[in-house]
């Protein structure tokens, strides 16, 4: 009978030691430089441009780390938008002295204008164009750079999405990510398009139209350019709206999904003995860590976005701002051809930013979403 | 410029046509000629300062010369056709004034076309963004 029980126990102890799990404490500072290492966010500065990483630079997060994110102070962002202001503010300085000169001078040679009306119309289509040439050429760069900042964000955003799935992936929510990817990926992709297929030649239409119409004001087409600017304007506002409130919805509802398994997998840990408390305190702290790296390269993005879209935005306000100026005097001058012309270039600067601020918006949501719903447990 | 010295050419020049036209009708329009070519010479100094003026404050505004003078010119050919064309009306030569309107409207388009040519491009890259 003894020799039986201590070969039992013999027997036991063989098997304990055969098919024994080991378990380590996992140290989640190298997991996380790990993980943001694999998830491929350190090649995201790779899609934005020179002058974007100039100012992550100067802001002091150009790398993914969530110290340096924390650490940034208000004092650097006010003093990137001074230096943001400071750049873009000699080319609409200079197109305002110009429209203004050149408002002067049209002014000056309506006091020869003849009475007849014919003859009259004809000088208003010189002045017009003189105008237009004017001030339109070096304007017609700040569209461009509009158009490349929706590009460049769309990219970015495109590059973002598998990075930070991945990511949440890993982090416990997988419908989340899958969410994410097929929203963001989709988002980024209707407002490239939007913006490149819709939008921009609309802007440009309804600018054409309105400058046409007030250098030929007998053609009256101001009507037809204030139809398709409240068109484009309710079709952004709607697009905007609708998926802002598509994600949120779908994201609040693949949080509470995913929830429902992480609290599946802390409470299979619990069946574990001996080790499962453990598990399950590490299944969190590992949960933790990859919400952290979640937020970080979230964040990055939300500022990267921030800054490639907020110098060209600066931009375009001071143009706007600069055309008023120049339209007022114009007014005030009553050169009608020149205020007309003025006022529709500065609303095309108006609508591309408008247009800019959404790109710029749904795509500080779609990170911002996936930033601030918590990870499910 | 003497405005002084223009008005008093003009009423002038008014009371002369008024005159000769009871005797002589056939000499009447040559007055008028003759008194806006006065009035147009006397002017022509102050013209050309201030084209001068408008041509500075273009270059100050950074505005390509060639626009400028296809500005001034412009303004020069529906000047000179607004003031032949008054002077067929007073003749009682409508339809001639009205071609000479309209030769000076062509004549400005035409002028202008460079520019116009420029403008359409600027759309056209507008639109096509």
């Amino acid at each position: 009978m003894n020799f039986k029980k201590i070969l039992f126990m013999l027997f036991s102890i063989v098997l304990f030691t055969a098919f024994s799990v080991s378990a380590y404490g996992v140290n989640t500072d190298e997991y996380y430089e790990d993980r943001l290492e694999a998830s491929g966010a350190d090649e995201l500065s790779e899609y934005l441009s020179d002058e974007t990483n100039d100012y992550l630079d100067k802001l002091g997060c150009s790398e993914i780390e969530f110290e340096k994110i924390l650490d940034i102070s208000p004092k650097a962002i006010f003093e990137l938008l001074w230096d943001m202001i400071k750049g873009n503010v000699t080319e609409p300085l200079k197109a305002m002295l110009k429209a203004t000169g050149i408002v002067l001078a049209v002014s000056v040679c309506s006091g020869f204008f003849p009475d007849d009306e014919k003859s009259k119309s004809v000088l208003n289509l010189v002045c017009g164009c003189v105008t237009v040439i004017g001030i339109f050429v070096p304007a017609l760069n700040s569209i461009k750079a509009a158009v490349s900042a929706i590009g460049v964000c769309a990219g970015f955003e495109k590059a973002l999405i598998p990075v930070l799935a991945g990511v949440v992936t890993a982090s416990g929510n997988p419908t989340l990510a899958l969410t994410y990817k097929g929203a963001a990926f989709a988002a980024a992709e209707f407002i490239e398009s939007l913006a490149g297929n819709f939008a921009l030649p609309l802007i440009g239409v309804s600018g054409v139209l309105g400058i046409t119409g007030a250098m030929l004001p007998t053609l009256r087409l101001s009507a037809i350019s204030e139809v398709i600017r409240k068109t484009m304007t309710t079709v952004l506002t709607c697009a905007a709206g609708l998926f802002t409130g598509f994600l949120s919805l779908k994201s609040v509802l693949s949080s509470s999904a995913d929830g429902l398994v992480v609290k599946g997998v802390k409470m299979a840990s619990s069946f574990v003995p001996v080790v499962g408390g453990a598990l399950g305190e590490a299944y969190t702290s590992v949960a933790a860590s990859l919400s952290l790296l979640k937020s970080t390269i979230g964040i990055y993005a939300i500022i990267a976005f921030f800054v490639t879209g907020i110098p060209v935005v600066i931009n375009l306000a001071l143009w706007v701002l600069a055309l008023r100026v120049a339209c007022s005097v114009s007014e005030l001058l009553d050169c009608r051809v020149c205020s007309e012309i003025l006022k529709n270039t500065a609303f095309i600067f108006t609508t591309a930013n408008a247009l800019l601020l959404l790109c710029m918006a749904v795509f500080t949501i779609s990170s911002g979403l996936v930033v601030t719903i918590r990870t499910g447990g | 410029m003497d405005i002084m010295k223009i008005a008093f050419l003009g009423i002038m020049t008014a009371l002369l046509y008024a005159l000769i036209r009871q005797m002589k009708p056939e000499f009447a329009p040559l007055v008028i000629l003759g008194g806006a070519a006065v009035v147009l010479i006397t002017l022509s100094g102050s013209l050309l300062d201030v084209t001068g003026s408008v041509d500075e404050m273009m270059s100050l505004a950074g505005l390509e010369k060639e626009n400028v003078s296809i500005l001034m010119k412009a303004l020069g050919i529906c000047v000179v056709t607004q003031f032949a064309a008054d002077i067929c009306y007073d003749n009682s030569c409508s339809s001639i004034a009205a071609a000479v309107e309209l030769a000076g409207r062509i004549g400005a388009i035409a002028l202008a076309m460079p520019m116009l040519k420029t403008v359409a491009q600027l759309a056209i890259g507008l639109i096509n963004g």
